[in-house]
């Protein structure tokens, strides 16, 4: 609210939206229901794109840098622990570390993605 | 003593001014309580300085801490039990924990807000900040030592609570009177009891400690107006030499400077010790001077409270 008051079209948010917390699925502990048009209600700028593409994270921001008037929202989708196959999209790891081997297998698979 | 009556968030908006005169980098912000907080002076002599936050306490101790990473000596002001109830984790996590420079003036304190009742009225507001790393907590007695305490605030490299009421108090001080952070004010010498106080009880212990002597009692007073960090030097010295501590202010004794003062005797000199102050009940609507009544805040219960301390010297090894 402040931030749309006061026009503050120099702030960029980006959310990193994978649908998860801690006690589970955002959609069943306590929906935001439509999060881009409750941001745009507030007087947000939103933007929506695919959080793991890294030009359209560039392309979001760049369109952000230019617009006036408003606070810009990058509402940027993910997957929870991607990169890493026994991760991906499960809310356990929210608030868990992985331990011993499971570091061990994380970083050979995130390795293997960063260097294919 | 002087018979003038300021009360010290009016003090505490003048101060704003002369302060903002002074430094540039002095910004304020209020949560739609400018008019009552009095802040409005300074908002109308530096609007561009001003920064009106809407009912979002919270938000506006973001916004603070924010201001104050960027350089500036922002004042956030609210009623107490807002600014220390409602935006407590902002305070701790936003502004306390990275001791960023921001001083937290908050009006409304205590129960002499009088008739808007107990959810305006704060009794908690010193336990709450007094609780937290880095902050320092000052509750100035009246008018002067209020515009001390601003500058002093400011020139304070560090968080800041600065505890103010609603309601006209008597000007206690003349021009020389000299706040000093973190030092207790010698107000009255006394061999027989000492009695600590704060905030608008300075004055009921003064009253006190006159009709004390009366009946032959002398009552050492402390102004305690940096309840912290405590000057423990004088509390102690306070508990050596008259071996019986009262103590007293316009807040729950949970907490509060009683606890503050209880913590340092119960360590280092522990002597008979009577607190004044609310016996952990929520405040209601009333006038300033039937809530201090009801509540037992007035110079009668702090002199029967010394007088009970006193009583209970009886039988004690001396000194501790």
């Amino acid at each position: 609210m402040t931030a749309a008051h006061r026009k503050l079209d120099n702030l960029t948010a980006i959310v990193d939206y994978n649908r998860l917390q801690i006690d589970g699925d955002v959609r069943e502990v306590k929906s935001v229901q439509d999060l881009a048009r409750r941001l745009e209600a507030f007087g947000w700028r939103v933007w929506e794109i695919d959080g793991h593409n890294w030009q359209e994270i560039v392309g979001a921001l760049e369109e952000a840098r230019r617009s006036k008037g408003r606070p810009g929202a990058i509402i940027a989708h993910t997957v929870k622990g991607k990169g890493v196959s026994f991760m991906e999209g499960k809310v356990d790891w929210h608030g868990t570390a992985p331990k011993g081997e499971e570091v061990e297998r994380a970083l050979a698979e995130l390795g293997k993605a960063v260097r294919p | 003593m002087s018979a003038k009556l300021i009360s010290t968030r009016a003090a505490y908006g003048r101060a704003l001014v002369k302060l903002g005169r002074l430094r540039p980098e002095v910004v304020v912000l209020d949560a739609d309580l400018s008019k009552s907080t009095r802040t409005i002076d300074f908002a109308r002599e530096f609007p561009e300085r001003f920064f009106e936050m809407g009912v979002a306490e919270q938000d506006m101790m973001g916004t603070a801490a924010g201001l104050a990473a960027a350089g500036k000596i922002p004042f956030a002001s609210s009623f107490a039990i807002f600014a220390t109830g409602r935006a407590w984790e902002q305070v701790r996590n936003s502004i306390a924990y990275p001791r960023l420079n921001v001083k937290i003036a908050a009006t409304h304190a205590g129960i002499t807000v009088g008739e808007d009742g107990a959810s305006h009225q704060s009794v908690e507001d010193i336990a709450l900040m007094r609780v937290i790393p880095h902050l320092v907590v000052i509750v100035p007695a009246d008018a002067v030592e209020t515009e001390q305490a601003v500058e002093a605030a400011a020139a304070h490299p560090g968080p800041v609570y600065l505890r103010l009421g609603r309601s006209e108090v008597p000007v206690l001080f003349d021009e020389g009177y000299r706040f000093q952070l973190g030092k207790a004010a010698l107000l009255r010498e006394g061999k027989d009891v000492a009695i600590v106080a704060c905030g608008i009880m300075v004055a009921a212990a003064l009253e006190a400690a006159k009709e004390l002597a009366g009946e032959g009692i002398e009552a050492r007073v402390l102004n305690m107006s940096t309840v912290k960090p405590l000057d423990r030097e004088a509390v102690v010295a306070a508990a050596r030499q008259t071996g019986a501590v009262v103590t007293a202010e316009e807040h729950s004794v949970i907490g509060g400077l009683g606890s503050a003062v209880a913590e340092v005797l119960g360590e280092e000199c522990p002597v008979p010790l009577r607190m004044v102050g609310i016996r952990d009940q929520f405040g209601q609507s009333g006038t300033p001077a039937e809530l201090l009544r009801a509540y037992g805040l007035t110079a009668e219960d702090v002199a029967r409270a010394a007088r009970q301390a006193v009583a209970a010297k009886k039988g004690r090894a001396a000194g501790c």
